[in-house]
């Protein structure tokens, strides 16, 4: 064993001799160039072109081993390991040769080390294993829409899909897909979750599956909408990028929620084959929101990147698309049927002709989905969709109604920027003046067009409001968070309203006689709301409201509300407010807001609020959105 | 000499002995049938997010809740046409089970397709398990998978990848 690894040291010492000593100056030359090649640093996750340091935190990643070696020495390290004979007491898998094909791809596509003599012949049966199971002819980046219920995924979420060129519809569900996410312990406590995501304490790497495990867990169980971006890469960049997908399966990455996270890890993996980055390097957040509008703006070998976008509803989006496709007749007889216990033994069934039961059927195969996963306690739904399923196999094969497109759903990448920095003039009772400035990190309230995001919802994360005359200038109000969805639509058949809920916390005055009575607070809130014509929103929401700091306290309040567009650019909020009269909030016991916000470009809007808390407050702004 | 020659016959009977061994046991393999949640631990596997799956795989942030199982790149012990059918069908089997009632869509198609069966087949085979099912109502996922696999066994052997 030892004298087999001496001959090794010694066999790597000659090959670094004979590479790097008997070279010529010229070739010395050509491996500094090439060590600052873009690409060879972007295949190391360097974080700046000017450092070595690397995104990538595993240690056997850099075959220099350590992770802050130069690009030059790694680039050296990786061709003496090229030419380093196969170690019998290793897997042939272990060797350079088929842990780094996409170096030894761009290595070799660069430089001529021919006259450092031939490559090993190295079998790389694990690599040709995998390799051979990628159907790569194209790219995509899978954008599944926000999921309020992991604060983690309010955003949406990236993942990376390969097709074959002839990919057609049926075979999707097979194609490979890349997702990347920090690796957390199971049964992590909720809080630890957000602060460790935060500060960057979990580990995260990149998994290879089958699309039909996201395309399940998000569309099925989940119930997210997906948007799928098809890249115009061209097969050579197609290979180079799923080549070094190998080398970085196993290493691992630290995970930051704000800004290294998949988003960026997408956006870094496709810019492997682009001159120009798809995000932004000084980017203090990264949404993945930021990265389909950076597809939608790339420009590669000279005509877009982004060849398009195909819609993937999720479960829900397709009963509510079933259901709008059914006759009265239809939803009755349904609607019987579920009301009879999934009996079939109904006179007006029976009536019907085959297409109109495989219609009903397939519905309700789409509702009873639903129902399971909005509903985990409903009971028999596993006896039900046995008969559901026993009365379908009577019928004859093919399915009778299917997902009609509609122009609603458009992509994310259309959406207004997450960012807004705002400038105004306020006052308080008509007789003082003063002056605004406004800045939100992310991402979107109920005034913003609805376009590319979930209609009737705000979520907004750092959200700053400073007030100012001439003597003085206060914060309004901080939002930390500020997430509400005011609709979240029924199930069909369940004669139930529409719900509402929302969330949140930070500092602000207590109420608009004074600038200098600041609290913090924290307040929730759970109601009904209706749809009112086919843009309107009617709401009423109970809901208590903590304070914190020189005095505590806490109220409870109802409201009632509407939330219109009165034209395409014209949107507008009225809220009414009554608070109890307890704690803190005896100062404003009935409260009235109106808002209205008109879009006059996609990056600004201007803004009317009236605000009747105790004193009238009435600001108008003009906000600026953009984003990294 | 007779040191290295006895050393050289210790090999290679040694040898011989492990691959004789290997190829029985092949051999014993190849005879038992394939039962993919015994054998390969699916049910254990699939969308459980236990700690052991946890380290092994990659519990990912978006969900918190998902264990990422069974990634292509580690999938060689148990990477036979069952083996990935049996996985399909149990992380699927609520919509799947659907559109083997209706007789079509697009996760029969893949079922089927990752089954090895050829797409003219498809038809008469999703047929016949309809078929099967609405004598034997199946409602997990291995009951479907015995079912289908029977069913090829029994009468699609030459237009499915072979057991």
């Amino acid at each position: 064993m030892r004298k087999l690894l001496l001959k090794v040291i010694r066999l790597t010492f000659f090959c670094l001799i004979c590479i790097f000593s008997c070279s010529s100056v010229a070739n010395e030359q050509s491996l500094i160039e090439f060590s600052k090649n873009k690409q060879w640093i972007k295949l190391l996750h360097y974080k700046t072109v000017s450092t070595s340091q690397s995104y990538i935190t595993t240690p056997d990643f850099f075959l220099s081993k350590t992770v802050d070696n130069s690009s030059l020495e790694e680039l050296k390290a990786t061709i003496t390991a090229f030419y380093l004979p196969v170690n019998k007491n290793e897997s042939n898998d272990e060797h350079a040769l088929c842990r780094f094909p996409a170096r030894l791809n761009l290595i070799q596509s660069q430089i001529d080390f021919s006259f450092y003599g031939e490559l090993p012949e190295v079998e790389c049966t694990q690599y040709k294993i995998w390799r051979n199971q990628i159907k790569s002819d194209s790219i995509s980046l899978v954008f599944a829409s926000g999921y309020m219920s992991n604060p983690a995924s309010m955003h949406g979420h990236l993942l990376l899909k390969f097709s074959e060129a002839s990919g057609n519809k049926s075979t999707e569900l097979l194609d490979n897909s890349l997702n990347y996410g920090a690796i957390v312990p199971n049964k992590e406590n909720p809080l630890l979750y957000v602060l460790r995501g935060i500060l960057g304490s979990y580990n995260a790497s990149f998994s290879d599956q089958h699309f039909y495990k996201h395309m399940h867990n998000y569309g099925n169980v989940e119930l997210r909408d997906m948007w799928e971006y098809k890249l115009t890469l061209t097969p050579d960049d197609v290979a180079l990028i799923v080549s070094h997908l190998w080398e970085i399966l196993p290493a691992n990455f630290d995970y930051y929620f704000i800004d290294e996270n998949c988003a960026y890890h997408f956006a870094k993996l496709i810019e492997l084959v682009l001159d120009d980055p798809i995000i932004n390097d000084g980017s203090l957040w990264v949404l993945p929101n930021a990265v389909t509008t950076g597809l939608a703006k790339a420009i590669y070998k000279n005509k877009p990147l982004l060849e398009k976008v195909n819609f993937i509803p999720s479960r829900e989006t397709v009963l509510l698309n079933y259901y709008g496709q059914l006759t009265a007749e239809q939803k009755q007889v349904a609607d019987t049927i579920i009301a009879d216990d999934f009996s079939f033994a109904i006179e007006k069934y029976e009536a019907l002709d085959n297409d109109d039961k495989k219609i009903i059927i397939e519905s309700l195969f789409q509702y009873i989905n639903v129902v399971k996963q909005k509903d985990k306690n409903h009971d028999g739904i596993k006896a039900n969709k046995r008969k559901l399923i026993t009365e379908r196999l009577k019928l004859p094969i093919g399915k009778a109604i299917r997902y009609k497109e509609e122009k609603l759903n458009l992509a994310p990448h259309l959406a207004r920027r997450p960012s807004k920095v705002s400038l105004g003039i306020a006052t308080v009772e008509e007789s003082k003046l003063y002056t605004t400035t406004g800045f939100r990190m992310t991402y979107f309230d109920n005034l913003t067009s609805g376009v590319g995001l979930s209609k009737f919802s705000n979520l907004e994360m750092i959200d700053v409001e400073i007030i100012a005359d001439k003597t003085q200038a206060k914060i309004l109000k901080l939002d930390l968070i500020d997430i509400s969805s005011l609709y979240l639509p029924a199930i069909p058949w369940t004669n139930s309203t529409a719900s509402a809920w929302s969330v949140r916390a930070g500092y602000e005055q207590l109420n608009n006689t004074c600038i200098d009575c600041g609290i913090y607070f924290a307040e929730g809130s759970l109601g009904k709301s209706i749809r009112i014509g086919s843009e309107g929103l009617g709401f009423a929401m109970i809901g208590s409201k903590a304070f914190f700091g020189e005095e505590n306290d806490v109220t409870v309040y109802t409201k009632l509300g509407f939330l219109t567009s009165i034209t395409k650019n014209l949107k507008a909020k009225f809220e009414l407010q009554k608070t109890s009269d307890i704690a803190l909030s005896r100062s404003y016991t009935n409260s009235l807001s109106l808002a209205f916000s008109y879009e006059f470009s996609h990056h600004w809007d201007v803004r009317l609020l009236l605000e009747k808390k105790e004193t009238t407050f009435t600001a108008l702004t003009i906000n600026y959105y953009w984003g990294f | 000499m007779k040191m290295n020659k006895a050393i050289i016959s210790t090999l290679m009977v040694g040898a011989l002995t492990i691959a004789t061994m290997n190829s029985a046991a092949a051999e014993k393999v190849t005879m038992k049938k394939l039962n993919p949640w015994t054998d390969c631990g699916i049910g254990a596997m699939v969308f459980t997010s236990n700690g052991a799956a946890a380290a092994i795989s990659n519990v990912i942030w978006d969900l918190g809740t998902t264990a990422v199982i069974s990634n292509l790149s580690s999938q060689n012990a148990c990477g036979s046409e069952q083996a990935k059918t049996a996985m399909f069908i149990q992380a699927t089997l609520p919509v799947l089970e659907q559109e083997v009632a209706t007789g079509e869509g697009e996760y029969v198609t893949a079922m089927l397709e990752l089954r090895g069966c050829e797409a003219s087949s498809h038809t008469e085979i999703i047929n016949a398990v309809r078929k099967d099912i609405a004598q034997k109502p199946t409602d997990n996922a291995e009951a479907l998978y015995n079912i289908l696999e029977n069913r090829v066994a029994a009468s699609f052997a030459n237009s499915c990848a072979s057991a």
